[in-house]
């Protein structure tokens, strides 16, 4: 079982975090939940970075969710940036694209908090 | 012998002239340094008595001369002096004399110190002499080395197998290594490849290669040659029993190999590896698009008497890359001494994975090549590439079994793409089929398989005329979703989800029960 690897950085009013690993998906997404409860708890803006995510399930994405209903009950938001190709497939086909603001690059991403 | 005489002096040099003719020397006269030094260019006399002081030439001068010019063999040069003053002579040394003889010169004296140069002519002589019969071995030993190389070493690469493309390469550095490689055809679509390097320089590596070779390709033989054998003997299999007649001898000798060895089955789609120590091997995936770096985890033969060694595996299809090499690649230097490393050939391979065997060979060559700015190799450069191509049998259908839990989940999806990607579906379509097939695979191991231990899942993945159908094969309750409906997707609510993407990502989706009594998911997909 691999896990994913979270990285987080301070950048203006929006915290950016670098998620990396083989997969977000059923075999590891508690880890995951458990790990990021704290982080998204603690702060309101968020920006995602998924490149280095090479896989993501219907699992990763009710986590996903989960930061999101997080950071909207604190009154902020979760945006995503820089999904692989395979990723992006999965968010439009389940229509995350409706509840998830998604940009081309972290710079776009953290713009559009006003950082 | 024959020795020159330099003075100017008439008297003096007819004295010593017949002095020496008559202790049986053949005797050369000049009047002067200039002259001596023209006749001893022509006649090379091996020694030389002169005049300290001359006209024009004088002795000190000449014996300059003469040591700045005659370097292929040694002249004995003795100067004639009046003056023996400590101070006068060693400046005589210093110019290149070997004796001194004061005038008037006594006969005996001039004997003895004659004898003296003849001695040391003599042992001049034989140590050149040896010295010559050095060189020559040294010559010979870098031949035989070089031709152990060519001809005990190296193999050719395979041709005429539809199911790989073959390309090696070997370049010797100056000194002899002792890399090897070779490959074992077992059938149109297995063929073992093995690449070693052996410890150390010139020919005792060689030699070290050469039997560490011979001793794979014996017990690869002594193993089939085996009449209760009924399938081929395993890589490790093989390792082990070169090991058993080779630790020893290495261990005795100091000395070790390591070694990559590989089974590439088309058929199974397969590699299979035993690494003692070696240079990791890349494997470019058509399938995955990315290079990744493969090693295990076995010491170098002769390292440990009671190694037992282990195999790895990974999948491979169509349009795949293995790279097999020696550390002379990837230590490689540049003028300011920088390694040329593994992720620099990483990327040459990911660069040109699409090219021919040999072509990519090549191109990995001049990638070296040119981050050494053509320098010197100071380790053999030895490459094998194969690609992979058809299989002589195309495939129709395959299935694997995985024990039913959720950490099985990252090699299912390995599998069926693979599949997927054999059965000539392109990238967005793999990883739909992937994504489907998880899903399914997760819903089974925490629905169905929720209560039991140690269920297994078998995935079949059939090649269609127009596409792949993935059937999930499990035993335990069944569980058939009703229809499916687009689930309500708000930031509260995520139920459904892993159905819903079932029947988003491929064409159909089917539940049933086998005659044995097994549940199935059958999923299709097409290409478009």
């Amino acid at each position: 079982m691999s896990n994913v690897e979270i990285k987080s950085q301070k950048e203006g009013n929006a915290v950016t975090v670098f998620l990396s690993g083989a997969a977000l998906d059923a075999s590891n997404v508690q880890r995951f939940r458990v790990e990021t409860t704290s982080l998204f708890e603690s702060e309101k803006n968020f920006v995602l970075i998924l490149k280095d995510l090479k896989f993501v399930d219907s699992s990763g994405i009710g986590a996903l969710l989960s930061c999101l209903r997080k950071a909207h009950a604190s009154g902020g938001d979760v945006k995503l940036a820089e999904l692989p190709q395979n990723v992006r497939q999965l968010f439009e086909l389940v229509r995350m694209d409706r509840l998830f603001e998604i940009f081309e690059t972290r710079e776009e991403a953290l713009r559009s908090f006003g950082s | 012998m024959k020795i020159l005489i330099a003075d100017d002096e008439h008297i003096s040099r007819m004295v010593l002239e017949r002095t020496l003719r008559g202790l049986g020397y053949e005797v050369d006269v000049s009047a002067d340094g200039k002259e001596a030094l023209a006749k001893f260019e022509v006649h090379r006399h091996p020694i030389v008595i002169a005049d300290w002081v001359m006209p024009e030439m004088d002795g000190i001068e000449l014996c300059r001369e003469i040591r700045n010019h005659a370097k292929d063999s040694y002249t004995y040069l003795i100067l004639l002096t009046t003056k023996y003053e400590k101070q006068e002579r060693s400046f005589g040394l210093s110019a290149g004399a070997d004796d001194f003889i004061v005038k008037p010169f006594d006969r005996g004296e001039l004997k003895a110190r004659l004898g003296v140069a003849e001695r040391i002519l003599n042992m001049e002589a034989q140590l050149r002499e040896a010295n010559i019969q050095i060189q020559q071995i040294r010559r010979q030993e870098i031949e035989i080395g070089a031709s152990i190389q060519r001809s005990l070493l190296m193999a050719h690469a395979p041709e005429g197998i539809n199911a790989f493309e073959f390309a090696a390469m070997n370049l010797p550095s100056l000194q002899i290594d002792g890399d090897f490689f070779d490959f074992f055809v077992h059938g149109p679509d297995i063929v073992d490849v093995f690449l070693g390097d052996a410890m150390g320089k010139g020919v005792p590596a060689a030699l070290l290669g050469a039997g560490t070779k011979s001793s794979i390709l014996r017990s690869i033989s002594k193993l089939l040659a085996d009449p209760n054998r009924v399938k081929l003997p395993a890589p490790k299999e093989i390792i082990q029993t070169a090991h058993t007649s080779l630790a020893r001898e290495l261990m005795n000798l100091n000395a070790f190999v390591t070694l990559e060895y590989a089974r590439l089955d088309r058929a199974e789609r397969k590699a299979t590896f035993v690494d003692c120590g070696h240079t990791q091997v890349l494997h470019w995936s058509a399938a995955d698009k990315i290079t990744r770096k493969l090693s295990g985890t076995n010491f170098p033969i002769g390292f440990i008497p009671d190694e037992v060694y282990t195999e790895f595996t990974v999948p491979f299809g169509t349009g795949d890359v293995f790279c097999i090499y020696s550390d002379g690649v990837t230590e490689a230097r540049s003028p300011s001494g920088e390694l040329f490393g593994t992720d620099r050939l990483t990327s040459l391979v990911d660069e040109f994975c699409e090219e021919r065997a040999s072509q990519l060979l090549y191109r990995l060559r001049e990638g070296v090549r040119d981050f050494t700015e053509s320098g010197p190799l100071d380790d053999d450069f030895t490459v094998v590439v194969v690609k992979v191509g058809q299989p002589t049998e195309p495939w129709n259908m395959d299935s694997e079994t995985f024990p039913s839990h959720l950490d099985s989940l990252a090699a299912i999806r390995h599998f069926v793409g693979y599949l997927s990607h054999e059965a000539g579906l392109a990238s967005p379509e793999i990883d739909m089929v992937q994504l489907a097939t998880h899903e399914a695979v997760t819903n089974v191991v925490q629905h169905a398989h929720r209560r039991t231990e140690d269920e297994t899942i078998e995935i079949q993945v059939e090649r269609l005329s127009d596409g792949v159908s993935i059937k999930i094969f499990y035993s335990g309750p069944d569980f058939r979703p009703g229809p499916v409906s687009q689930p309500e997707m708000t930031a509260m609510r995520e139920g459904g989800l892993g159905l819903f993407i079932i029947e988003k990502s491929v064409d159909t989706v089917r539940y049933f029960a086998t005659e044995t009594g097994r549940k199935c998911i059958q999923m299709i997909k097409r290409i478009r």
